[in-house]
């Protein structure tokens, strides 16, 4: 309202902030549409992540089974296993969504666990090497959801301000200067008719 | 009344001994109580009282954990190896030394797997082994700076025929495929010696029924991994007992819902009866625990029933091999927290 105050109350000024608040509405339109965009996005993403607790059911069993496979050829035995394992390899990358980067993750290579000679060995590297591709696709997806939720939450905030208080601001600014400018109106007019009276009897 | 031949005296001395050195064995109530022990401490304590106090006390107190007491187990494991090949002379111990050389297998398996996967290994990473009794330079093996190298310094040992087994490495980067030459060799070395062993029969029995298990259990594991045929073939111990080279193939090359079929269709169906579920969902390191075990309760029988045979020796032996992996698997398994119930499941008794 301050603002509104400051204001000069001319057409002018009005013609500015009518534009302005116009630019600034299809600004919040946009706003709005990224908005919803990104929410669509984080629930797509959220709906990936709910595997989170059936993988960590699926980890403890891994370990179990690893426990298992530990116990019965013991520790030596099996670490000379585990090494006939080749390594993932798993490249990282970027791209946009909405304008936001969000991280990719890549498997280039694929754990290759068929050298595992012991069949106990064999079905713990199973069941951990399976769990592997989802861990990562899950860590994939909570770093994206990182990201375009604290997107969605500045995004949220400029729409609050433009609704609550950019917005509002203009269009009192408006309503000001329009009742300013009426006002000014109504008096020219009075005076006007005013002055037509007193030139009216002086002629009479 | 079966009447046996006049058997000689040194046959009659292994027999006996191997009857007192049985004693030393912890029975399977022994192991069933260390089983239900709360924690490592109450084993330890256990294993002080037996054969093995003398390397369980020489251990520093903040040093007993899983890995240095199965070092102990299979130093004594060792131990009990070369001590009957050391009180045996001729073909008995020449036989007993090579039934001992699964060790030695299994050292260059462990070394050759490291150095596949480029790291290094330390000797104390292996079953020691006395001097005298292996002909491979193992020191010199942990520290090859490659496969290759570790491989060419068993050129002039039994393994040498693993120097030919690296195009085939090279070709499918895997080093099942030694694994496979070395139980081979090992296999055939001990076969041969079976043959001029005194009361063969029963010895030829017994380790070519190991070897025969042993065989079917690499095939049924290599199949479940989809390994290629060469591969696989190349994997497999050359020597048979009463399994043929064509009964394999079928194992190799049936449907995998065939295979239980295949299976009940040789002379070692019994040993697979009960584990269609197993086999159908490929469990093969639970088929291979139960046949494992068979063989377990076959050694012990064998040692009930044919208590004045010189099988009642390899029995011995194998029951020492049995001993050596269920401490293993108690020891890791309590320091692992592992449940009572599931550490019997994985018990042989």
């Amino acid at each position: 309202m301050s603002s509104a105050i400051r204001a000069a109350a001319t057409k002018g000024v009005l013609l500015r902030l009518r534009e302005q608040l116009a630019f600034i509405e299809k600004g919040k339109e946009i706003l709005e549409m990224k908005r919803e965009q990104l929410a669509g996005e984080i629930n797509h993403l959220l709906a990936e992540v709910k595997i989170r607790g059936e993988l960590e059911k699926g980890i403890m069993d891994s370990y179990e089974h690893l426990k298992k496979a530990h116990s019965m050829l013991g520790y030596q035995n099996l670490q000379s296993m585990a090494l006939t394992v080749s390594q993932i390899n798993v490249s990282g990358l970027t791209y946009s969504v909405m304008g936001v980067v969000v991280p990719e993750l890549r498997i280039e290579k694929e754990i290759d666990i068929s050298n595992v000679p012991s069949g106990i060995a064999y079905e713990a590297a199973e069941k951990l090497s399976k769990l592997l591709r989802k861990i990562i696709r899950l860590g994939e997806s909570e770093a994206k959801i990182e990201k375009l939720v604290d997107e969605f939450m500045s995004t949220n905030r400029k729409v609050n301000a433009l609704d609550q208080i950019v917005i509002p601001s203009i269009s009192s600014s408006i309503r000001y200067i329009e009742g300013r400018l009426y006002e000014e109106m109504l008096e020219e007019f009075i005076r006007t008719k005013h002055i037509r009276e007193v030139i009216r009897r002086r002629r009479a | 009344m079966k009447l046996f031949p006049l058997r000689s005296p040194g046959l009659i001395y292994i027999v006996t001994r191997a009857h007192g050195l049985r004693t030393h064995l912890l029975k399977p109530e022994d192991i069933s109580v260390l089983s239900k022990a709360p924690d490592l401490s109450t084993i330890v304590e256990a294993l002080l009282k037996g054969d093995y106090a003398q390397d369980v006390s020489a251990i520093p107190s903040e040093k007993i954990n899983a890995i240095s007491l199965t070092e102990i187990f299979y130093k004594k494991l060792a131990d009990r190896f070369y001590f009957i090949a050391k009180i045996t002379s001729g073909s008995l111990r020449k036989f007993f030394e090579d039934y001992a050389k699964r060790l030695e297998v299994e050292n260059i398996k462990r070394i050759l797997r490291v150095k596949h996967g480029k790291e290094t290994i330390t000797e104390e990473a292996l079953v020691p082994i006395p001097r005298e009794y292996t002909a491979v330079n193992f020191p010199a093996m942990v520290g090859a700076k490659d496969l290759d190298e570790s491989v060419g310094i068993l050129k002039e040992t039994i393994y040498a025929p693993l120097i030919d087994g690296m195009e085939l490495y090279k070709r499918y980067n895997t080093t099942l495929i030694f694994e496979g030459l070395l139980d081979s060799l090992y296999f055939k070395e001990l076969w041969y010696d079976v043959q001029k062993l005194p009361e063969k029969d029963d010895i030829r029995n017994m380790i070519g029924k190991e070897m025969d298990l042993k065989n079917l259990i690499l095939a049924l594991g290599l199949k479940a991994k989809n390994q290629p045929a060469e591969l696989i073939e190349a994997s497999l111990i050359k020597s048979y007992y009463k399994l043929k080279k064509r009964m394999i193939s079928n194992v190799i090359q049936e449907r995998p819902e065939m295979t239980f079929d295949v299976l009940m269709e040789t002379y070692y169906s019994r040993y697979f009866q009960g584990l269609r579920d197993f086999l159908g969902k490929d469990m093969i390191g639970d088929v291979e625990h139960s046949i494992f075990n068979s063989l377990f309760h076959e050694h012990s029988k064998i040692m009930s029933e044919k208590p004045l045979r010189l099988v009642f020796v390899p029995a011995y032996l194998s029951l020492c091999e049995f001993e050596a992996r269920n401490l293993t698997t108690i020891t890791t398994g309590k320091q692992l927290g592992l449940s009572e119930e599931r550490l019997r499941s994985i018990l042989f008794l």
